[in-house]
């Protein structure tokens, strides 16, 4: 009924009007095409929010169809590298949450990175079977670890573990057939749930993981790359390693450096998001603050030494290479934008016009309530695809209303300090003593969470 | 010179279908279209977003190496797995 009454010809053209007369804004010059850039500029979050709800949502069927996926006849070897400095409980609990992992691993390689005297002293008696310390007598940093440790390992698959961080999913054949179904995978990011949050600034990171970082994951591993595997979970394929040469030791985000040299080989980043495990939250706003900034300027420093990968045949990261950058000009341009408005919106306040009824704020307010809404359902996407630690903990959706004074407060600051910093000096990744608590204790058991 | 204009289509590709979503929004927030109008309106530019965003994400020179290589099938500690 509906399409026999349906215009067709009337409908295209009614979409080509549409676009002419978006581009015949956006071309002129210059009030047109800056007014049109201005709305572009204010809807990008909300563009970004819709593309990583849509293959969010689209990852919902997935994982079922994933679940019924044949296993493949065998499984590759592995070896877990947990590299620490000054940390050798955290180390020690990490291992032990190995001990239930079917297939086991090969070995699990403990790397002291030349911890201060009497701080590295692991309980040997206390560690799993096939289990080792391997000492190094200078602390040459978290990618200097892994390389060491990276000359002794023979098995096909490296697994690295953070020593803030517990497997909690026994079950490794998900992870591992991945590189066996697959001969382009070069590395698996495991998924990541926050071990119980208890500060305010553990909970904001808590919603940050389960909101957007999974769901960006879920949403990169369908678009064919990464913009970074987890480094504190990850597996790669050893070959693909040895062939990028290792980690970089002259970057302080070592994770996201070695993701882009792999991507610009030609090799493929997946998400596996049926292994999970927990990594505890930076405790302080202070912590937070550094971490994140540091995440920035190893961003900046990758994309200044390693933008050229993505020209290369095969490179499988264009996507999210050009998202990394039209983000990055859209927090400078979003924050020159919101400078100029607070400054306008100071002018004609002097000038006796009302704030509430100016054409600036109500715009805004429009924005952050459209915003909010975008948001909602990011999050629904999200407790849909994670519903166990929602389930747990679900106080934290009454903290979602707070998530973009978060998001300004830390990714924008740390990304406008960290980034240009990235992009303009070399640093090296050393260890900073954690300012992590120790006492992570591994509180749930394997399959209580699903 | 054949890899740079794919390139280029890639990342074209990716722009459009940035800009058919962006278009699709404004359409909701800012345009004051009659109902099935706007519908038709945003339902087309989102499909032809997600069209060119999932052409954009594709490669044309998927990794060519041998499987041998990259498993390493005769890898010490390989574990088969029960049929």
């Amino acid at each position: 009924m509906f399409f026999a009454s349906f215009d067709f010809v009337d409908f295209w053209q009614m979409l080509a009007d549409h676009w002419a007369s978006e581009l015949r804004d956006l071309g002129d010059w210059p009030a047109g095409t800056v007014d049109s850039l201005v709305e572009y500029i204010d809807l990008f979050p909300l563009v970004i929010s819709l593309l990583w709800s849509i293959y969010g949502f689209v990852a919902l069927f997935r994982a079922r169809a994933a679940r019924r996926r044949p296993l493949p006849a065998r499984l590759p070897s592995y070896t877990v590298l947990i590299p620490f400095y000054a940390e050798p409980k955290g180390a020690l609990r990490s291992a032990l949450s190995l001990g239930q992992a079917d297939p086991p691993p090969d070995e699990i390689i403990l790397i002291d990175d030349g911890s201060p005297d009497g701080m590295g002293q692991i309980d040997v008696t206390a560690l799993p079977p096939r289990t080792r310390v391997l000492r190094l007598e200078k602390n040459g940093g978290k990618a200097a670890a892994l390389n060491a440790a990276l000359r002794e390992v023979r098995s096909e698959v490296i697994a690295c573990l953070d020593a803030d961080t517990v497997v909690h999913t026994p079950d490794w054949t998900p992870l591992l057939a991945r590189f066996e179904l697959d001969p382009e995978i070069g590395a698996v990011s495991g998924k990541i749930w926050p071990a119980e949050p208890e500060t305010l600034a553990q909970r904001m990171q808590a919603l940050d993981y389960l909101a957007v970082i999974g769901l960006v994951k879920n949403a990169e591993d369908q678009w064919g790359g990464l913009m970074t595997v987890s480094g504190a979970w990850v597996a790669f394929r050893r070959t693909a390693v040895e062939e990028a040469g290792g980690w970089n030791e002259a970057t302080a985000a070592e994770d996201i450096d070695l993701s882009w040299r792999l991507q610009a080989a030609g090799w493929r980043l997946a998400y596996e998001g049926s292994v999970i495990a927990f990594v505890e939250m930076v405790p302080t706003w202070r912590g937070l603050w550094r971490q994140r900034r540091r995440w920035s300027r190893g961003l900046g420093r990758t994309v200044s030494e390693h933008i050229g990968g993505v020209t290369n045949p095969g490179a499988a990261h264009v996507p999210v290479a050009f998202l990394s950058l039209l983000g990055a000009t859209w927090l400078w341009t979003s924050l020159t934008l919101g400078i100029i408005r607070v400054v306008d919106l100071a002018y004609q306040l002097t000038r006796g016009a009302p704030l509430v009824s100016g054409p600036v704020v109500s715009r805004m307010v429009v924005y952050a309530g459209i915003g909010f809404g975008f948001f909602f359902v990011q999050l629904l996407i999200a407790s849909f695809l994670d519903r166990g630690p929602w389930r747990r903990y679900p106080g934290l959706l009454m903290l979602a209303p707070l998530y973009p004074l978060y998001f300004w407060a830390i990714s924008l600051t740390t990304f406008v300090v960290g980034f240009p910093n990235g992009l303009l000096r070399r640093d090296r990744g050393r260890w900073r003593r954690t300012l992590r608590s120790i006492e992570l204790a591994t509180h749930t058991a394997p399959g209580e969470l699903r | 010179m054949k890899h740079a204009v794919l390139l280029t289509l890639r990342v074209l590709l990716l722009a459009t279908a940035l800009y058919a979503v962006s278009n699709a929004l404004k359409e909701i927030l800012l345009r004051e279209d009659e109902l099935l109008d706007t519908v038709l309106l945003v339902t087309t530019n989102l499909v032809f977003g997600a069209f060119c965003w999932s052409l954009g994400c594709r490669r044309r020179h998927p990794r060519l190496r041998r499987t041998s290589d990259a498993n390493e099938s005769s890898a010490p500690g390989a574990v088969p797995r029960p049929s």
